[in-house]
C-alpha cells in the first residue's frame, strides 16, 4: 500500500507531464472499448439474424448442403413428422420448424421471373420473430385445401412481375418426378428482407403448398431452435453421440457454418479492430516511455541515492512498474467510464447508422458495455505501461552510482 | 574497520587517461572520526566514493570488517546493512516524510513495522527532528534536512558512515549542531565516519585529518585542515 502511496505522489511530481499521460490512456482506452463494443453488437446482430435465418442447427440428410440434387427433394427428409417429434422431446429446444427449398418460374401470365423459394410453415414467421419487413399486406394464413394457396413476395420481385395484393400469381416448378407442376397463388403480402438481391428473388408458400408443388412428402431442410444459443454446442454432441444417431443418419449443422456473411464481416472487424489495437497500444507505450523517461532522468540522483543505500536496480525499477500501473489505471478507469456513458447515451440517443454494402435498411448504432472487454483492454494496458516504464527506466537504474550521485 | 591497500583509480576522458588516486592506503578504526581533506580534484571524491563501496573500478584492495570486498552485489549487501550515506545535498526523498526517509533503510533490510517504528522514533528524537516526523523535505530548512538524512545514515547503527561536504550547505550554527551531532551518534554507536570536507568547523572534529594532493596522501594525522 505505501508503495502504491508513494508511486502516486511520484505521479504528482510532474501533473501536467503525468495528466497528458493519463489522458492518452483514457483516449486508448475509450477508442478500444468502444470500437470493440461496436464490433461485440454488431457481431451479436449477425449472429441472432444468422441464426433466426436458418435456425441454431439445421438438420439434414448427409451432404444436403455439398451436393446438388438432380430433382427437387431428392436429399430431403422424408419422415420430417417423427424427426421433429424427436427433436421436440430435449428440454433445450424451444421450436422446430421444417423448411421445403425449391425453385422455378413466377408468372402473371405475361411476364415471367425465376424465384427461389421457400416452403413454411406459417407459425415459423412468429416464432422467428420481426425478421421481415412486411412492405404491404401480411404474412401466410394457415393453409387450407378449401382455400386459395397464398404466396408471400419479396418487394422487388412483386414489383417486376406488377404484383398487388388480392392478385394472382402462378408458380411453375419441377416436380420431385421430374415433371413440370404449376398451382396458382394468391399474394397475401409484400415484404422486404433488406437484401436487394433477395427481394428480387423471394417468396413464401406454405409448407404443404410446397410440398404439392414439388410432389413430394419431403422437406429440404428441419431448423432446430434453442431458448439459449449456448446449448447449440453440447446439443451437437448430445444429437452426434453414436446411440442418438436417427435412421437414416442426419447431418446437424451448426448455424455458424452456414453464416458466411457473419463470419466476412467478423474477419473484416477482427482485422480492422487488431490493427487499430496495435497502434492504440504503440501510442500508450509510446507516451508512458516518454513519461518515464523525463522522470527518470530528473530523478537520477534520487536513484543513485537509494542506489548508494543498497537498494537493487530490482526494487528501483518496481517502483516507476508502480507508478505507471497508476497512470494505467487511473486512464483505464477514466477510458471505462466514458465507454459506459457512451454506450448509455446511444441506448438513448437512437442514432440511425447508414445501410452496409449490399443492404437497404440500416441499423441502430449501439456500442455494447463489456465488462470482459474492459478487463482485457485493463490487464493489456497495464502490461505495456509496465513494459514502458521498465525500458525508460532500465537506463537509470544502470547508470553507476557514483554518476547518479552528481547528475546534476 | 576499513582497510584500502594500494589503491590506484584512473578516469578515461576521450583518448586521455586521467589518474585520480596514486597507491593510497588507510585505515578507518572502529569509531574513528576521519576527515579528508584537499583541494578540488585531489581525489577526495574518489576515495570517499570507494571508501563507501560505491565504486568497485579501481586497482587495489578494499576490507570492511576483515571481508574483501570484490563484486557489487557483496557492495550492494554491505552498502544496505553496514553503511549509512550523508550527502551535502541532503538527497532526502521528496515523496516521502522525514519518518518514512529515516524508515527506508530499515524497510531494505526487512525488520517489522513495530521495531522500524520505535526505532526511527529514537532517531527523530535524538536529532531533534521528532516533531517535524510528518512533514516532507521540502517544508523543512536546510538544517532539518541535514539532521533528517544524519538520522537515516545512522538508523541502521552502521559500522561505517560516509559523509560527502554535509556542512557545505548549512550556516555556522546549523553546521556546527550538525557535526556536534554526527560525532556524539558515532560515539553512542561505534559507528566509523569518513567525511570529505573544505570544511574548518567540520574538520576540528575529526579523530584524523587526511590530506590528499593530486591523488596522493600528503599528510594522516590529528591537524587542522585548510582547504
Amino acid at each position: 500500500m505505501r508503495r502504491l502511496t508513494q508511486a502516486w505522489l511520484n505521479v504528482q511530481r510532474n501533473r501536467r507531464r503525468s495528466l497528458m499521460s493519463v489522458s492518452i490512456i483514457a483516449i486508448a482506452v475509450f477508442a478500444l472499448l468502444s470500437a470493440g463494443g461496436f464490433g461485440l453488437y454488431t457481431y451479436q446482430s449477425l449472429a441472432e439474424a444468422s441464426a433466426r435465418e436458418s435456425g441454431h442447427i439445421s438438420v439434414t440428410m448427409p451432404g444436403y448442403f455439398d451436393s446438388e440434387e438432380d430433382y427437387p427433394l431428392q436429399n430431403g427428409i422424408a419422415d420430417s413428422g417423427a424427426l421433429i417429434k424427436s427433436l421436440l422431446s430435449h428440454q433445450q429446444v424451444k421450436a422446430v420448424q421444417p423448411r421445403v427449398e425449391f425453385s422455378g418460374l413466377a408468372s402473371n401470365g405475361e411476364k415471367s421471373a425465376i424465384f427461389i423459394g421457400q416452403g413454411v410453415q406459417p407459425n415459423e414467421f412468429r416464432q422467428k420473430g420481426p425478421f421481415l419487413d412486411v412492405v404491404e399486406g401480411k404474412l401466410l394464413d394457415s393453409y387450407s385445401p378449401d382455400e386459395a394457396p397464398q404466396v408471400v413476395l419479396g418487394k422487388d420481385l412483386a414489383r417486376n412481375l406488377k404484383m398487388q395484393i388480392g392478385d394472382w400469381l402462378t408458380l411453375l416448378s419441377t416436380t420431385s418426378e421430374g415433371a413440370l407442376n404449376a398451382y396458382d397463388f394468391v399474394v397475401s403480402g409484400i415484404v422486404s428482407t433488406g437484401v436487394p438481391e433477395m427481394d428480387k428473388r423471394l417468396l413464401y408458400i406454405d409448407l404443404n403448398a410446397a410440398q404439392a408443388l414439388l410432389d413430394s412428402q419431403r422437406v429440404s431442410v428441419v431448423s432446430m431452435y434453442f431458448y439459449d444459443y449456448q446449448d447449440v454446442g453440447p446439443m451437437l454432441h448430445t444429437l452426434a453421440a453414436p446411440g442418438a444417431q436417427q435412421t437414416p443418419s442426419l447431418e446437424y449443422t451448426p448455424w455458424w457454418e452456414r453464416a458466411v456473411f457473419y463470419d466476412a464481416v467478423r474477419n473484416l472487424y477482427n482485422r480492422i479492430f487488431g490493427v487499430m489495437g496495435a497502434v492504440m497500444a504503440l501510442v500508450v507505450f509510446v507516451a508512458l516511455f516518454n513519461t518515464l523517461s523525463m522522470s527518470v532522468t530528473e530523478r537520477t540522483r534520487e536513484i543513485g541515492t537509494l542506489a548508494a543505500m543498497g537498494t537493487s536496480p530490482a526494487e528501483q525499477l518496481r517502483g516507476f512498474v508502480y507508478e505507471a500501473l497508476v497512470m494505467a489505471l487511473i486512464g483505464c478507469v477514466l477510458g471505462i467510464i466514458a465507454n459506459g456513458a457512451l454506450s448509455a447515451g446511444l441506448l438513448v440517443a437512437d442514432i440511425e447508422m447508414p445501410p452496409p454494402p449490399g443492404r437497404t435498411d440500416g441499423y441502430a448504432l449501439q456500442v455494447y458495455f463489456s465488462p470482459m472487454l474492459a478487463l482485457w483492454v485493463t490487464i493489456s494496458i497495464a502490461v505495456i505501461c509496465a513494459g514502458a516504464s521498465a525500458i525508460a527506466a532500465l537506463k537509470g537504474v544502470r547508470k553507476p552510482i557514483t554518476e547518479a550521485l552528481i547528475y546534476v | 574497520m576499513l582497510q584500502l591497500n594500494s589503491i590506484n583509480k584512473s578516469y578515461r576522458l576521450g583518448q586521455l587517461e586521467q589518474q585520480a588516486l596514486f597507491d593510497v592506503s588507510l585505515d578507518v578504526a572502529e569509531a574513528e572520526l576521519v576527515g579528508l581533506c584537499g583541494p578540488s580534484g585531489s581525489g577526495k571524491s574518489t576515495l570517499l566514493n570507494i571508501c563507501g563501496l560505491l565504486d568497485q573500478q579501481f586497482d587495489g584492495q578494499v576490507f570492511f570488517s576483515g571481508e574483501q570486498v570484490t563484486g557489487a552485489q557483496q557492495a550492494m549487501r554491505l552498502r544496505r546493512s553496514q553503511l549509512g550515506f550523508v550527502f551535502q545535498r541532503f538527497n532526502l526523498v521528496p515523496v516521502m516524510s522525514a519518518f518514512e526517509n529515516v524508515e527506508y533503510p530499515l524497510q531494505l533490510n526487512r525488520i517489522a513495522a513495530p521495531q522500524r517504528k520505535q526505532r526511527v522514533n529514537e532517531l527523530l528524537e535524538a536529532v531533534g527532528m521528532l516533531e517535524h516526523a510528518g512533514k516532507r523535505p521540502d517544508r523543512l530548512s536546510g538544517g532539518q534536512q541535514q539532521r533528517i538524512a544524519l538520522a537515516r545514515a545512522m538508523v541502521l547503527k552502521p559500522r561505517l558512515v560516509i559523509a560527502d561536504e554535509p556542512t557545505a550547505s548549512l550556516d555556522s550554527q546549523t553546521a556546527h549542531q550538525v557535526v556536534s551531532l554526527m560525532k556524539q551518534l558515532s560515539h553512542q554507536h561505534g559507528t566509523s565516519i569518513v567525511v570529505a570536507t573544505h570544511d574548518d568547523r567540520m574538520s576540528s572534529h575529526c579523530d584524523r585529518i587526511i590530506r590528499l594532493e593530486d591523488g596522493r596522501v600528503v599528510s594522516d594525522k590529528e591537524a587542522l585542515c585548510v582547504a
